[in-house]
This record gives structure tokens, C-alpha cells and sequence, in this order.
């Protein structure tokens, strides 16, 4: 049974994305839980993934390729984990703000929260406040990701925390935020929970603060 | 006691000053940045600040020392000048490039008959001014220096923020830039009867720099759609120009085509001989931001990509902007490592050309793989030039006994710039449905691309797969094109060009995407 979940780790790891869908099969073949699979096979890889990126080995295209691999996955297990009423870590809602249309860090932020096992909804670029407030209320997640890439566009972040707090839905979740021109000192002085700068630590703090 | 302000980009300090104190002795007390070396002489010009209000008139020294546009913009020497009533001044970095840019003709010191012009490329990074002969078009002399409105941030965006953020540091950058063409212009040195001969300007820029120039409305530009306020030409721009040149000289700013393409690239456009190509062909302008222009020989396609400073050598852990000691180059013989540096001095750090080469070097040894890794596997002789930075990042030692590394994420850098280019590429030719074997000519210019190694960018990918001999590199495409639109005829040709170009949005095409992921990857 390891054997075979240290494959699948192993694809995750070298992103060969084309062999997952066998190799998963394979794994419920031989009886293998879809939780264990995702626990004990998954998550290490896209963990030792994360390591790796944010030491610089690793770079953007075979993250990708990881992500691919662990979506392959996904799209066999989820349905199991489902059925056998498995509880993904948290929720957790990512959007890049009003008047911004840069959008591949904040996917990879997703890509690798999923890989940690959360529950991710992406609801897109160019978010209005408004559309932040609503998605918060209709889907209750754990935790509110903001992304920003312009120096200009970030005040919208602040802007979105102040949409929160109206609305009165501030306290019912974690708001974390990144983007190139995002710092701390940043993520301090608009009242958010936490920052991270890069993708890895975004699905690090993420555990940490649901933990 | 009045009341002092100083201000230094984000940085405001206020001080209690005496009146008639030296102005330069209470930017002292402030502990912001001035140069003084020439010790109160008047002479050097490196204490030069810009005066909102508040100061004594300029006694003989300072009018001597500055020049009629500096007055004009309010300039002054803060070695000389004297505290009066409530004052307020901004402070920004005053440097002058100690070369000439650029040494043409001198037919028209030989012909005082002769009208000049003077073209200006207002860069993000650098400013320059040429002097051009304007019966015949010729570029005689072209010089130049440091925008100063980097003291608000060295990217565009950074200063469209502040200028959004308070109007009266809107107003600041505005007057920056002209101060910065001043300085451009002074360092051409021409003498008063040359002045004389000026009947025209030109100055080209990209987006931000032509709305910071003119002080448009920014809320387009820096938000979504990210358009121009205005890209029609403005033919009489003196309006804007608060005087720093001679009345009776006209200044025109040519067009912009859209987004983020601005003049700049209009003049590229017209020097390249894109009106009237010998078939497809494509130029590109590498800088802080990377503008890409193709035509299939009827369209004209053009983008701007944020490739960011890594070209410029800022945020590489060894970086440096090209100083004495720069390392330009960097090869590898017999597995000995050889660095040019600018001057032969002793190596600082590397430069945009020295990073692409020490890259592309390491890539051809095998020490990094295509995917940009350095790799783990290396041969006994090559590991030992690996080792990990304190925070367990691999880095790759240039010189032995020195703290000249080139890390894992300084090649990460370099791979977001170069994909972001190469993206933009790969999406133009995709629309003009061209392969790379279609390309007639490729033009690489810019501060970064004018002088780039051809070889080094078709080993990384950075442009498509061509033949070498089609791809040339030319320094100052945008401040040569400024100058074709001294003339009437050169500026119809420009109207022409930016009605014909037309920008494409590279975040609305739904390949860029996998184009950039595609393109980071280092290899042709």
C-alpha cells in the first residue's frame, strides 16, 4: 500500500500529470481510502512541492505541472470524499481586487491551499468589495484571500476590509493578502490577518491559522 | 522662526530654520540625501532642488551656475540658497551620465545656418537628449540622465500611485520631469549661440511618462481599462513646459498608441521603417518595461509587458545599474571564469547584460537546466562553484574569494522577464497568424535590449527561433525616431503610424497565459 502512495507522491513531485489518473485508479484498486490517498499521498507531494518552490528550485511551469497532477487526482477522489463525508482543512474564498486583472499568483495560492486540503473558491479578478461581502456571506469559508500586482490596485484591498466590516461580516473570517507590491507593514496598517509572499507560505499560513 | 519643508519622494521632513540660514545646512539637519562636493562653490550642481516656495532671490553665483530653463523651473543650488519666510522644497536624485549617449556629425558647428531640434526620450529610468541638424535630419550629439521622478519609485506604476495619492505630488513628478529634460538637455553642453539655433522639441515617452509630463488624469491609466486620458499628438505642448525652454521654440509631443505604448514606441515604430517594411518583421524595446512591436507588412501590432527591473539589474541579489566595475559580461573558459566589468574595475555586481550572460553561460556548461534550476547533479569541478545562501538557496559563485554569487531566484527573476517578452511575442505573431521563419528582421533596442548579445537571447528563448544574421541590436530607436519628428514630414509619418498601430491587451488574450508559463522555460 505505501508503494503505491509514494508513486503517486512521486508524480506529484516530478509533475507528471499524464500518469495520475492511472496511478489513482490503481490506488482505489488495491482498496486504498481516497482520504488516505489524498493524506498520504498527495498532500506530502505537493508539501515537498511548496519546500522546494519557495527555496527557488522549484519554479512557476513544474508547479503548475504539480498542480495539474494533483487535480487529476482530485477529479477521481473528490466525488469518494464526498460521498464518505470527508472534511476538507478549511474554506477558503481568493480573489484578485477591483481594477486588477493580473491573476497567476493568486491561482497558484489556490493550487497549493488545495494541495494542503483545503476547500478552494476562487470567484475571480476584477472583484468588486461588494462581490467579496457576498461571496463571504453565501459561502461562510474560513478564510477571505485578496490579491493584488499593482502598486495602484492595492488600495482596493483596503477598501474590501472596510466593505467587511460594514457589512458586518469582518469577524467571521480570516482576511490574508499578497501580491507583488504587498508587504507587512501593508497587510498591518488595512487591518488584515495575515501576509505572505509567495504561494508556498500563502498554503503554510493558511494551516496555521485554521489549525 | 520659519517653517522648512523638505521632501524626498514618501519622505516629508519640517524644520524651524533661522531666517537667511543656508538652505543646504538645514537639508543637512534633515538627514535626507544631498551631495554637496564642490563645498558651496556653485560649481558641480549635484545640490540642485526644486523651490515651491519660499527662499531669497538667487544671487550672481546661482544665476550663473544654473541655466535659463532651471531658473525658469525654479531650481536652485542649495549650497547658495537662503531661507526666506516659509519654504518649501523637494529634494530627488541629480545624476548626469558622464558620456556621451550617443557622438554624430559635427557638420552643423561648421554651418551657423544650420536649424537644429531636440529630440527627448523622457525613459522611466534614463532621460536623453539629442541634438539634431533639422535641414537634413541628421542626429549630431545625444546625452543624458537619471529621471529624478525615481525618487517616487523606480517603476511607473509606483508614481502614477503617489500622483493619485496627492495632487500636489502630482504636480511634483510633473515638475520632475522637467527638470529632468533640463538635465538631459544640459548635458549636451551647447553653447549659447547653438541655443539659439533651436527652433523645435520633441519628447516621446511611454504612457505614464507623457500623462506625468502633462499632468493628465490618471484614473484610466492606473486602473482598469488602463488606457490614455488623451493619445492624440499635442503639435504646440509649451503650455506644459512652465518656460524651461526659450519662447518661440516649439514643442510638440507625438501621439500615443494605447494602454501602456506610448511616443516612445511611435518613434520606434517610424525609425525601424515600419511604415514601409521589407516584409514581417518585428522590434522590441527592452527596458523596465518591454514593448513589443510586430507587422506582417500591412498590420501593425503592438504591446506593452511588464518585464519589471531585472533587465536593469535591481532586485538581483548581486545587482548593480552600470557603474564602473558592472559586470557586463560574463564567460567561461576551460572552467575558469572570466568577468568584463565597465572601466575594468574591480567587480560590483552584475548588470541586465551581465545577469543574461552569466545565465546563458551557466545554461550552455549544463550547471543550469532549461527549466532554470541550477543542477543537482553536477560533475565534481562544477559542484564546488555551488553552495547555499544562509536561507538554503542555491547560488552559483562568479569569483573565487569574493561575495559575487548568482542565486536560484535571480534566475527566477530573469525567467519572469524573459517569459514576459517572450508572451508577448508569441501572442502578436499568433494574431498576425507568423511563424518565426516568416520574421525578415528582428530589432532589439532600449537601454537593455541596444546592446544585449544576440547570441545569449536566442539560447535562452527570450525571441522566437530566427537566424542569427536577421537580428541586429540598435541603441536609442525611440530618441532617434523623436528626431525624425522634428520635421513636419516625420511628424505626419508619426499621425500615420499611430493610427495604423494598434495595441493589443495581453490580459485579455486568453493564450497569453500559457504563452508566458511556456516562455520562462530557458531554452530557443
Amino acid at each position: 500500500m505505501s508503494e503505491i502512495l509514494s508513486e503517486i507522491t512521486a508524480i506529484i513531485i516530478d509533475g507528471d500529470f499524464r500518469e495520475m489518473g492511472d496511478k489513482t485508479n490503481a490506488a482505489i484498486a488495491e482498496g486504498i481510502e481516497a482520504k488516505t490517498i489524498l493524506n498520504k499521498g498527495l498532500m506530502p507531494g505537493m508539501d515537498h512541492v511548496g519546500i522546494e518552490f519557495k527555496a527557488g528550485n522549484l519554479f512557476v511551469p513544474e508547479v503548475l505541472r504539480s498542480a495539474k497532477s494533483m487535480q487529476e487526482a482530485m477529479n477521481i477522489i473528490r466525488p469518494i470524499l464526498a460521498e464518505t463525508g470527508s472534511v476538507p482543512a478549511g474554506k477558503i474564498i481568493l480573489g484578485t481586487v477591483k481594477g486588477d486583472l493580473h491573476d497567476i499568483g493568486k491561482n497558484l495560492v489556490g493550487m497549493m491551499c488545495e494541495g494542503a486540503g483545503f476547500e478552494v473558491i476562487d470567484i475571480g479578478k476584477d472583484v468588486d468589495p461588494a462581490a467579496f461581502v457576498e461571496a463571504v456571506n453565501e459561502h461562510q469559508p474560513d478564510i477571505l484571500g485578496i490579491s493584488a500586482l499593482l502598486t495602484t490596485t492595492m488600495l482596493s484591498m483596503e477598501r474590501t476590509i472596510k466593505a467587511l466590516v460594514e457589512a458586518g461580516v469582518r469577524d467571521s473570517v480570516k482576511v490574508l493578502v499578497g501580491g507583488a507590491p504587498v508587504t507587512q507593514d501593508f497587510a498591518d496598517q488595512i487591518g488584515a490577518d495575515g501576509y505572505a509572499s509567495n504561494a508556498a507560505s500563502a498554503s503554510d499560513l493558511a494551516k496555521e491559522i485554521t489549525a | 522662526m520659519p517653517e522648512v519643508t523638505i521632501i524626498y519622494g514618501a519622505d516629508t521632513k519640517t524644520i524651524q530654520a533661522e531666517e537667511g540660514a543656508l538652505l543646504g545646512d538645514i537639508i543637512a539637519q534633515s538627514n535626507l540625501p544631498l551631495e554637496q562636493p564642490c563645498a558651496g562653490r556653485g560649481t558641480c550642481g549635484k545640490c540642485k532642488v526644486l523651490v515651491e516656495i519660499g527662499t531669497a532671490p538667487p544671487d550672481e553665483i546661482e544665476i550663473t551656475n544654473l541655466s535659463p530653463g532651471e531658473i525658469a523651473l525654479n531650481n536652485r543650488l542649495a549650497c547658495r540658497a537662503r531661507i526666506q519666510g516659509e519654504t518649501r522644497i523637494v529634494l530627488s536624485p541629480i545624476v548626469v551620465y558622464s558620456n556621451k549617449i550617443f557622438k554624430g556629425s559635427s557638420r552643423y558647428k561648421k554651418d551657423p545656418a544650420i536649424p537644429l531640434g531636440l529630440a527627448i526620450d523622457l525613459g522611466s529610468t534614463t532621460v536623453a537628449a539629442f541634438l539634431t541638424a533639422l535641414d537634413n535630419g541628421e542626429v549630431a550629439a545625444g546625452s543624458g540622465g537619471l529621471n529624478q521622478q525615481t525618487v517616487y519609485g523606480s517603476d511607473v506604476i509606483s508614481r502614477l500611485a503617489a500622483a493619485l495619492d496627492d495632487p500636489q505630488n502630482k504636480n511634483r513628478l510633473h515638475r520632475l520631469a522637467l527638470a529632468s529634460i533640463n538635465q538631459a538637455v544640459d548635458s549636451l553642453n551647447m553653447s549659447s549661440k547653438t541655443w539659439d539655433r533651436i527652433q523645435h522639441v520633441t519628447i516621446v515617452g511611454n504612457v505614464a511618462m507623457h500623462h506625468l509630463l502633462t499632468e493628465m488624469p490618471l484614473d484610466n491609466l492606473a486602473f482598469i481599462p488602463f488606457q490614455p486620458h488623451d493619445s492624440n499628438s499635442i503639435p504646440d505642448a509649451s503650455a506644459y513646459m512652465e518656460g524651461i525652454f526659450p519662447e518661440g521654440v516649439k514643442v510638440s509631443l507625438p501621439a500615443l498608441i494605447g494602454g501602456f505604448v506610448g511616443s516612445d514606441t511611435l518613434a520606434c515604430l517610424a525609425y525601424f521603417g515600419f511604415d514601409n517594411p521589407e516584409g514581417p518583421m518585428a522590434a522590441i524595446d527592452l527596458g523596465t518595461n518591454g514593448e513589443v512591436m510586430i507587422t506582417d507588412g500591412t498590420q501593425i501590432l503592438t504591446a506593452s509587458t511588464a518585464a519589471g527591473p531585472a533587465f536593469e539589474g535591481v532586485n538581483i541579489s548581486c545587482g548593480s545599474r552600470a557603474v564602473d566595475g558592472a559586470i557586463t559580461r560574463v564567460t567561461r573558459k576551460d572552467e575558469e571564469i572570466i568577468l568584463t566589468t565597465i572601466a575594468d574595475a574591480p567587480p560590483l555586481g552584475l548588470t541586465g547584460s551581465g545577469l543574461l550572460s552569466a545565465i546563458s553561460e551557466f545554461r550552455r556548461a549544463g550547471i543550469i537546466d532549461s527549466s532554470g534550476r541550477i543542477n543537482p547533479d553536477l560533475n565534481a569541478s562544477d559542484a564546488e562553484l555551488v553552495s547555499e545562501d544562509k536561507d538554503g538557496v542555491k547560488q552559483i559563485q562568479l569569483k573565487q574569494d569574493t561575495d559575487l554569487y548568482l542565486t536560484q531566484k535571480d534566475i527566477r527573476e530573469l525567467q519572469k522577464a524573459k517569459g514576459a517578452i517572450r508572451a508577448a511575442v508569441d501572442v502578436l505573431m499568433d494574431q498576425l497568424e507568423l511563424a518565426p521563419e516568416d520574421l525578415k528582421r528582428i530589432v532589439l533596442t532600449g537601454s537593455f535590449g541596444g546592446e544585449v548579445d544576440i547570441d545569449s537571447i536566442l539560447e535562452i528563448g527570450m525571441i522566437p527561433p530566427v537566424k542569427k544574421d536577421i537580428v541586429e541590436t540598435i541603441a536609442n530607436g525611440a530618441g532617434f525616431g523623436a528626431a525624425m519628428f522634428l520635421t513636419d514630414e516625420g511628424f505626419a509619418l508619426g499621425e500615420k503610424l499611430a493610427e495604423r498601430a494598434i495595441q493589443v491587451d495581453l490580459d485579455q488574450d486568453a493564450q497569453f497565459y500559457d504563452f508566458y508559463i511556456e516562455g520562462m522555460k530557458l531554452a530557443p
